[in-house]
Parts: C-alpha cells; structure tokens; sequence
C-alpha cells in the first residue's frame, strides 16, 4: 500500500487538532505542542486505522516522530511517498 | 439547536476536511472521522459560534483519553459545541466526594463514570477463582460501596446526568468452562454486579446505565477491546470499542437534549413489502412467515415496537390509495393494519410534498418526522429540499432492514410514559371525535358534547418525568421552550413561592393524559408564568383558555398584582401569537423576539370557556 506524505501528515495535524503546516518533516514529540504521550495512543489508534496496520507493544509506544512512524509503516508494507 | 449543519466549503487548512456527512446522523462513522471532526473545533473555530455548549465531565480509573474524538464528535452531531474534562487518573471517589475539585468547576452537563471493574475490584475481575463465598459476598460489595458513592457525591454536588459504565463479561472466566456450570461463577458476579449497578442508577435522579456490557456483547470481547493497548497504557478499547462507546453517548445526548422524534413515515413497496404492488398484485408481494417475506414481516414487528413506544406512524408512497389499503386489510402476512397509522398518503405526489401535509394533519413540526424507504431517489430528494426531516435510507438487502430501524437511535428516549404507550389509541379516539363533530350544528355545541374536564394541579414527584419529557419535545405550542432536566423541575417544584402546574385533559371519548405544563414563580408583587406548554393534541377544545383562567385565578388568589406572562418567539411557536392577547392579557414589554404581557388582578382572571369543566388542587 503507498500513502502519500501529506495524507500522513494530514491525520497527525488532526489528530493533534493542529493545522497541518505545524507537522513539519521532521515532526516528533518534542518538537510538536500537545503531542505526548497520552496523544501517543490516539495516534497509534488513527494510523492503524487508517492504513489497515497493527503495531507491536513496542513500536506503538515507541514511534513517537515522523520519521519513526514512517518507517514502522514501512515495516507493515505501507509506504509513505512524496 | 443551529442550523445549516451541512458544511458548504471545504476549509483549506484541512487537506481531508470532514465529509457533509460526518454531521448527519445515520452515518457511521470511523475513528478517523471522529479525529477528523473534533479537529475543526480548533481549525474552524468560526463555525461553532452561537453553538450551544455541552461540558462533558469524565471520572475513571482507566485511560479514556482516546475516547475524547469520538465523545467530542458525537457532541457536535448532537449540535453542541464540546467542551470535556477529564478526572485524575483513579481519583473518581475522591474527586466526586470533593464539592470544591475540578470536575466540578467544569460545571458538566454530563459526568460520565468508567470504573473497570477488573482494576476497581481485581478480586473480581482477576482472582476470582481464588475467593470463598464470603470473600466474593465482600467483593462485590465493596465495588458496589465505591460505585455508589461516585454516585451520591455527584447527585450532592451537581445536577449533572450521571452515565455509569457497567461491566462486560469476562472475556476467560477464571473458573474456565466450569464457570457457566455453576451458581457462584465469575460471570455470575460481573452480572450480579451489573445488575446491583442497574439499581443505584435507577434510584438515583438523573442517573442512568452506560451499558458497556450489551455494547461490547454486540460486538464482542475481541473486537472491542485492546488487550496491548490495556496492558500498556490501561487504555481497554480499540478503534470500534471506542466508536461504539461514542455512538452510546451520543444517543444520551440526543435523548436528554434533542427534541425527540414523534412520528415513523413509511415508504411501502420493498419497505413493507418485497415487490411492487401496482405490478405485482395483492398475491404477487412477499410479506409473511416464509422467506424473503419473512425479513418484511420482522420490520414490521420492529415498527409495531416503535407504535408501543407511542411513535406515530404514516405512509407516503407512490401507489394507488386503494391498492395500499387493500393490502393493508387483507393480506394475512401483515403485521401492520390500517388502524395502525394516523395518516396514509398513497399517491402520485411528490413525497416531499406528501411529508408536509402529514405534519400539519397531526399538527406536529417538520422536524418531528423520520421518513423511511429504499430508494435513494427519494431519500435524496427529502434530505435536500427537507432537511429537518431525518432519513433512514433502507440498504436494499431486506434482511438488514429490521435492524437499521431498531439501531437508528432516532427515537431514543429515557422515559416511557402512560401516555405513550395509549398514543395509538389515542389516535384511533381522534378519528372517532372526528366523525362526531360532522353531526353537530356548531363547534360549541360539539365541545359542550364532549364532557371536557381539565384537571390542574401543582405536580406530584411521579409526574414530574412526564413534565420533563413534555418540556422536551413540545414545540409549536410553547411559550418559551425551555429545555428544563429533571433534577430543575423538582427544585422548581419543591421551592416556596414558584409552582410546577401540570394540566390533565379528558373527554367522555378518551383520556387524553398529561398534556401541559406551565412554571410560576413569585417576582415581587406580582406571579410570573415562565413557561407554558401544551400538547398540540389538545388544543382548539378551549382546554388552553381553561388552563390560563385557572392559572391567573390562582396567582390573584395568592396576592399577585399582575399575572405576567413570557412569549419568546422562536421559529417554531407561531402557534403561540395572539395568546395571551386572548386571555385577556395587555402587553407591557416587547424586545425583538420577546414579549412579556400582563394582567391585572383588578380585571380579575381570564374566562374559563363553559363547556370546560375544571377539576384539581394547586398549592
């Protein structure tokens, strides 16, 4: 499956109730107001949802950037392009 | 409740903006659409301006914080703007016994209660194979202590409705497939604690069942529930657990603050019946006990439980009147008889045209109607040129039918009255009245032949959830519409000097039940009507000149200078004008849409009609 890159960010700034603009590439818990580790789940919940994945105990917790959510994405066969 | 949910432009700052749809209700929604939605209350802030609020408040010993979208959500269909507080983590005795924490500085409308039960009591919920019979005995109870005080704390420091979620069953009794075998098993106790729960609730004003139990029965265990996500961040529910627990809440909402639907339009061919009468015949349709007919019939019996529940119901299809009736009378596979419906449009008109010459026959809003029927033609039809009208769109696989009328939610209510369950009837009663008036000279004549009795008096505690529910979804008579809760009725009525009056009606025909409500409350030297209310079955008898002349002639009685009473204009109760005028009122104050109008005790009360016969104590 291949998403695209502002789909992605696109759910993250919602999720978030951000404006997209404010995820930019290298978006990540620290970098992010309001993204902590209660967000976290929701997150996880969305992305799962939305792109048909399941994370492990461990990666749910643990993808908590971009960057990090992309390649877990990879892993489960969804790649984010563009 | 604002109109124009339908959203018309696309917000740019949104690349997948939510969809029209996502406001409208009968659509299911996912958890992403949940997320979609709550995020316009931050990236559309203009929107929800003049929205009304509705502050949710949740106390819990789990992490309910993925529940937010979808609880937000959901208000936001209901046509408020959320706003939720969320406890301290496994604080709910503490905070809901303490009337000066945040939970109550959050001023809910709602508190919502989550105890899991497996965490409040791990002696249950993990152990319980390890327990004595007494030990169990003491479990229980000690969950059920903790439940009730959450309860009672909130009941002494907030009207707010309580929603209490009660317990699933265990997914793996600890006694494994012995547990169903015996009296005392695991199960047993998760309902044995249910059903204690069920109590506290029912005995508590305001409060009710969050019936997580059914909910995630339905779906089951393993669908509904994360068993990673609950070990990790004791957070139980996955994605359709969660939409699931929303759409419940969201049916709350709409049942306690909504106006409530009244009446079931029905389409007929491929609604009621498989085929098309005007080609198939009277023989040729499906409806009975063999299958496909069978699926029909159970509609049927799905609409017939709505008529229990005192909706009324009406046809609109394009069929020949005769045809209709015909199968309506004579077919044995019906479950549903003409005297089941209040009217029937069988015709070639356009149905949107047929939808408002129903509501103006039982004289009830546009917006009290839910129309039903197969074709997507005509459903689309009805939901853009009548939006009020809400839609169920049948799928076309008529085994799905029975059940999206039952899951529609559209006629939720939390009170079932007397008066509903006889609603039927009583239409019935208003056809026969009908026949009777064709054979007097003149409208006073067939009044005065009615033996109308109107019986006034300040409200018993009993009555007080008919008051509630008649508040709530009277409409076109209604002088203010107020939407008062239970909780400020009975301070209404348990106050000194302010009197809940509720007004009773009968005729030698029928007993017409509890159909209006008025508030008074002393201002000074004079008594103020706040609300007044009635039924429009009612009205047009001089029931309502009966109610206003008892109500002046008991505020003079009390001392009052001046009977005032309150008209705020809404889009609804055009009914209204010339009220007060009648009665004999004058007019003190006008300001846009409010009027206030007043009488004074020197012109004495206003004149009761001579066929009313007027019965009944005010205190």
């Amino acid at each position: 499956m291949n998403i695209s890159e502002s789909d992605l960010r696109g759910l993250l700034a919602r999720t978030l109730a951000l404006p997209p603009g404010d995820i930019g590439a290298d978006a990540s818990m620290d970098t992010v107001d309001g993204w902590d580790s209660l967000k976290q789940l929701q997150i996880v919940l969305a992305l799962e949802e939305a792109y048909g994945v399941s994370f492990a105990e461990d990666e749910a917790l643990d993808i908590t950037s971009l960057d990090l959510i992309r390649e877990a994405l990879k892993r489960h066969k969804v790649q984010v392009a563009g | 409740m604002p109109e124009g949910l339908a959203i018309e432009s696309m917000n740019e700052s949104l690349p997948r903006p939510a969809a029209p749809n996502h406001f409208t209700m009968g659509s299911k929604l996912s958890y992403r659409d949940y997320i979609d939605l709550a995020a316009l209350l931050n990236l559309d802030v203009a929107r929800f301006e003049g929205w009304p609020e509705y502050r949710i408040a949740a106390v819990r010993n789990i992490t309910v914080e993925p529940l937010t979208p979808v609880i937000s959500g959901e208000v936001m269909r209901s046509g408020f703007r959320p706003t939720l507080h969320i406890g301290n983590f496994d604080s709910a005795a503490a905070e809901t016994l303490n009337p000066r924490s945040a939970v109550y500085a959050a001023k809910p409308d709602m508190v919502i209660v989550f105890q899991w039960l497996e965490l409040a009591s791990p002696a249950i919920g993990a152990r319980h194979v390890r327990l004595s019979a007494g030990e169990r005995r003491e479990a229980i109870d000690t969950a059920l202590v903790q439940v009730r005080s959450i309860v009672q704390g909130i009941r002494a420091n907030s009207n707010a409705v309580v929603l209490i979620a009660n317990a699933p069953l265990p997914p793996a009794p600890t006694l494994g497939i012995l547990d169903s075998q015996i009296e005392e098993g695991h199960a047993a106790a998760v309902l044995e604690y249910n059903k204690a729960l069920a109590r506290i609730a029912r005995e508590t004003a305001n409060t009710y069942v969050l019936d997580l139990f059914s909910l995630i029965a339905r779906i089951g265990w393993d669908s509904a529930i994360d068993a990673r996500m609950m070990a990790m961040a004791k957070a139980p529910f996955s994605q359709k657990g969660l939409t699931a627990i929303g759409e419940h809440v969201g049916r709350f909402i709409r049942a306690l603050r909504a106006k409530a639907r009244k009446c079931l339009v029905l389409d007929c061919d491929n609604t009621l019946w498989g085929g098309i009468i005007g080609e198939d015949g009277v023989a040729g349709v499906k409806v009975g006990t063999a299958f496909p007919g069978s699926t029909y019939r159970e509609f049927q019996e799905r609409v017939l439980d709505l008529a229990a529940r005192g909706i009324i119901l009406a046809i609109n299809s394009k069929n020949n009147h005769a045809d209709v009736v015909e199968m309506l009378s004579k077919h044995d596979g019906m479950a549903l008889r003409e005297s089941h419906f209040a009217v029937i449009k069988a015709n070639w008109n356009d149905k949107v045209e047929n939808l408002k010459a129903i509501a103006q026959e039982l004289n009830i809003g546009i917006d009290s109607l839910v129309f039903v029927d197969d074709s997507a033609f005509e459903i689309e039809n009805v939901r853009s040129r009548l939006p009020e009208v809400a839609t169920i769109h049948l799928s076309g696989k008529p085994t799905e039918h029975a059940a999206q009328l039952a899951d529609c939610g559209l006629f939720d209510t939390l009170v079932l009255s007397a008066e509903d369950r006889e609603r039927t009837a009583m239409y019935a009663a208003e056809r026969k009245r009908n026949d009777i008036k064709g054979s007097y000279d003149n409208i006073e004549d067939y009044l005065a032949s009615l033996g109308l009795v109107a019986d006034i008096a300040t409200v018993t505690a009993i009555e007080q959830a008919r008051v509630f529910q008649l508040m709530g979804k009277t409409n076109q008579f209604n002088m203010t519409t107020r939407r008062l809760t239970e909780g400020e009725i009975a301070r209404i009525a348990e106050a000194a000097d302010s009197w809940v009056v509720r007004l009773r009606a009968r005729d030698s025909v029928s007993d017409l039940g509890l159909v209006g409500v008025a508030i008074m409350q002393r201002a000074g030297e004079d008594i103020e009507i706040s609300d007044l209310l009635m039924s429009c079955r009612a009205l047009g008898r001089g029931v309502e000149s009966a109610f206003i002349g008892r109500l002046t002639e008991f505020a003079f009685a009390r001392g009052a200078q001046t009977v005032v009473g309150h008209y705020d204009r809404t889009s609804k109760n055009a009914l209204c004008d010339g009220f007060y005028e009648k009665a004999g009122f004058n007019l003190i104050k006008t300001a846009s849409d409010s009027e206030r109008w007043g009488r004074g005790a020197d012109a004495g009360a206003s004149p009761v009609p001579a066929w009313v016969k007027i019965e009944g104590d005010m205190q």
